[in-house]
């Protein structure tokens, strides 16, 4: 079909559809129509005007731009005043050129490490304020801070060791808890030091047992010697006059002039501290106390607390420190799971095996030892008398009564008293000429200064020195100084409570427990003494143990307690059960059995009594 | 003991900017002594370019944002005036916005600044701050220890913006 069909012009067929009126002269372009012929209209011509209009007005240019911008607002962090306690050498000369010092000396376990993990300062979860978070993200890693580009440190710190700087340097309250031996003290000191030195506290009240007074002396003067460390001590007068000086950055004191002189004061007349420390914490672990109470009512801002053994006894002894801590109330009685969760915020501790896998080890080994013929024949006479009194006493008996046939079976396994032989003495000398051969040294530990005095006269030949509660304190830093120095002294007999806690002896070899403690963390701190940070050898610990004896089922007893103190603080246990050892127990020694009203209590004297 | 109410010997400024997630800016600065101690931080709430100025400001906008925008509300804020500035961005890297006080970037800047070096680090300055280079590095020189890291800085500033967002990890 051509067009002229398609337009049905040859046909004279009705068309379907009416085209529309043919233009004068056919379309000189071709218009491509489809088959279907549906757009017939395309046959009409446009019929299009054009007209012309005037602008009204200039075009503009919708919408208009500046370039313009909102100024950013700010926040501002401010730092307090920089405080600079000067060292001697930088007082004399110009202090503010880079300072050129010697290499500081590095531990033998840190050599040939990689580049050092820097550690920075974080800011407590519980701290809400931006601008108090924003101050201890912006402070320098501790290793720039303690480069020795403003304060020099004598030895670099152990990761740990900064670790738990940082954890202190932030911390309201804070329980360091680790392992004795890994610088707890050290660590304290220089958090203290950065606090002071970046203007967070102005004065610091450290509290120690007296017999620690020296070590902490020594060990500020080693770790901060530009720090002023001034010591309550003299008479009432001046002590009262230090107390409330506000001049004197750190205020050394022990617990007892502490609660002397603080006890009486008025509440509103109290010395206020930027910061308590407590060493050897679990001092305060007795709630009713008068040492608890008289600490706890001290005004303060940051209270830490120093101990390697958070638990003696009960896990309830934590609460009392955390009261000190302010993180529980007054008379709280937080269940285990709680005080877990306590513990996880405001404990730090470590123990020797997570953070120094290479440290040497500590090698325990159990002398069991035959009593000698005398002391056997005394050792059954006592016992069995001991044990028929106890029967007869009937109802009357107390655990003291049992206490006290403990406490002279123990003397006996120690030495004869008419004779003087004893087995544990022969097998001390007799390792003792082996060990002052070699040039090494050993510390001994007893639960008796008349034991220890008894000791030193047979053991002179080794140059035997005597440390215990009986020697005067100024005379103990000079035993300590000649113990180290001396190379022909070679052992150092001390006693369970003023030898246990705070004196570094890393450089003893060995260590002998002549008697047992009757609880496994008094142990562990007087080997501690021994087993610490800086120890190059292993510790050999021997525990003298008498065959067939109390010591024997004592140290079953003991062994028992070390496993639920490990696994309380451990993994958690979700049990109650207490620590202490038990009127049950103690009667058991002696197959009696525990009287009525012979509930849960804690036996043998104060370790600190000694 | 004596408090130091005196202007360190040498202070150091450092300046980082921040992308949040989202796609916003911020920026902080640090001024510390020359042993690195924290003496003043200011930072920036978020800045986030609207879409015409995207679009007009194209390939400008992130020096702008960075070197002049955000740069000059710190520098109009900072109550304690650094002797010498480090970044980390070129894009920061404006000398005009920051006067004599030189500043000096860890990254290669545009084509036209030039490379020096700062202890063990390269570094790229505006020409126009040549002058007050010398200057200051000699000051950074005599006060700052040899140990010091000069980029940790910009690593706190850079956390502390996180925090500040509450982006912090």
């Amino acid at each position: 079909m051509d067009d002229a069909d398609f337009w049905n012009l040859n046909s004279n067929a009705q068309p379907l559809i009416f085209p529309a009126p043919l233009p004068d002269s056919p379309p000189d372009m071709k218009i491509d129509v489809p088959a279907t012929g549906m757009n017939v209209a395309l046959r009409r011509w446009s019929n299009l005007q054009v007209e012309t209009q005037k602008l009204l007005s200039r075009p503009g240019f919708v919408p208009t731009w500046k370039p313009y911008w909102q100024k950013p607002k700010t926040i501002q962090v401010a730092f307090p005043d920089l405080i600079d306690f000067q060292t001697k050498e930088e007082k004399e000369g110009e202090p503010s050129e880079k300072p050129k010092r010697k290499p500081k000396p590095k531990p033998e376990q840190a050599e040939g490490q990689e580049k050092k993990k820097l550690t920075r300062i974080k800011p407590p979860d519980e701290m809400l304020s931006m601008e108090d978070r924003l101050f201890y993200v912006l402070q320098p890693p501790l290793e720039s801070w303690l480069a020795g580009q403003e304060l020099v440190m004598p030895f670099e710190p152990f990761p740990y060791q900064y670790e738990g700087i940082a954890w202190l340097f932030s911390q309201k309250s804070a329980l360091l808890a680790d392992e004795m031996g890994l610088g707890k003290t050290m660590q304290t000191i220089t958090a203290v030091r950065l606090l002071l030195a970046s203007g967070q506290i102005r004065r610091v009240l450290m509290v120690c047992p007296k017999p620690l007074i020296p070590n902490w002396q020594r060990e500020f003067k080693l770790w901060a010697e530009e720090l002023p460390v001034t010591t309550l001590e003299g008479d009432a007068n001046r002590r009262k006059m230090l107390l409330n000086m506000k001049s004197v950055p750190v205020l050394l004191s022990n617990y007892e002039v502490v609660v002397r002189d603080l006890q009486d004061v008025d509440e509103s007349e109290l010395p206020r501290f930027d910061l308590v420390v407590l060493d050897e914490s679990q001092r305060i672990k007795n709630r009713d106390s008068l040492t608890t109470q008289v600490i706890g009512r001290i005004p303060r801002v940051r209270s830490w607390s120093l101990t390697g053994t958070p638990i003696e006894n009960r896990p309830e002894e934590l609460a009392s420190l955390f009261e000190y801590m302010g993180v529980v109330p007054k008379r709280a009685t937080p269940d285990l799971r709680q005080l877990k969760q306590l513990a996880d915020v405001y404990i730090l501790r470590r123990t020797k095996d997570l953070v120094q896998p290479d440290m040497p080890p500590r090698l325990d080994r159990d002398a069991h030892l035959e009593l000698s013929p005398a002391q056997k024949s005394a050792y059954d006479i006592a016992e069995k008398e001991g044990v028929v009194q106890l029967n007869d006493m009937g109802d009357e008996i107390t655990i003291q009564h049992v206490f006290e046939l403990v406490m002279r079976l123990k003397q006996i396994t120690n030495c004869d008293p008419l004779t003087g032989e004893s087995a544990k003495k022969d097998r001390l000398v007799a390792d003792m000429e082996e060990i002052a051969a070699s040039g090494a040294k050993a510390i001994l530990f007893s639960q008796w200064t008349k034991t220890i005095d008894w000791l030193y006269e047979h053991t002179k030949q080794f140059g035997a020195l005597v440390y215990h509660g009986g020697v005067p304190t100024k005379q103990r830093e000079p035993i300590l100084k000649q113990f180290k120095e001396d190379p022909n002294s070679h052992l150092l007999l001390m006693s369970y409570g003023t030898g246990a806690v705070g004196l570094n002896l890393q450089f003893s070899q060995y260590v002998f427990l002549y008697d047992r403690w009757w609880n496994p963390a008094i142990e562990d701190q007087a080997i501690n003494r021994a087993h610490r940070i800086g120890v190059k050898n292993p510790v050999i610990v021997t525990r003298f143990i008498c065959k067939d004896t109390v010591e024997e089922r004592i140290d079953l007893v003991l062994q028992q307690k070390r496993a639920i103190f490990e696994k309380v603080l451990g993994e958690g246990d979700t049990s109650t059960e207490s620590l202490s050892m038990n009127a049950s127990e103690v009667f058991g020694l002696f197959d009696l059995k525990a009287r009525a009203g012979e509930g849960t209590r804690k036996i043998g004297p104060q370790p600190h009594a000694a | 003991m004596g408090q130091a109410k005196q202007r360190p010997a040498c202070v150091l400024g450092f300046y980082q900017t921040w992308e949040t997630p989202s796609g916003e800016t911020s920026g902080g600065i640090l001024v510390t002594s020359h042993r690195g101690r924290p003496i003043e931080f200011q930072c920036t709430l978020p800045v986030r370019p609207n879409p015409t100025q995207q679009l007009l400001y194209g390939s400008t906008l992130r020096p702008f944002l960075r070197g002049e925008l955000i740069a000059g509300a710190l520098r109009d804020k900072l109550e304690s005036k650094p002797d010498i500035l480090f970044v980390n961005d070129p894009d920061a890297l404006n000398a005009e916005t920051w006067g004599h006080v030189p500043v000096v970037s860890f990254q290669p800047g545009p084509t036209d600044s030039l490379k020096k070096q700062v202890r063990e680090h390269s570094v790229w300055i505006d020409p126009d701050d040549a002058a007050d280079f010398d200057k200051a590095i000699a000051q950074f020189e005599k006060y700052v220890p040899d140990s010091a890291d000069l980029k940790e800085p910009l690593a706190r500033v850079e956390q502390a913006l996180r925090e500040a967002m509450g982006q912090a990890a």
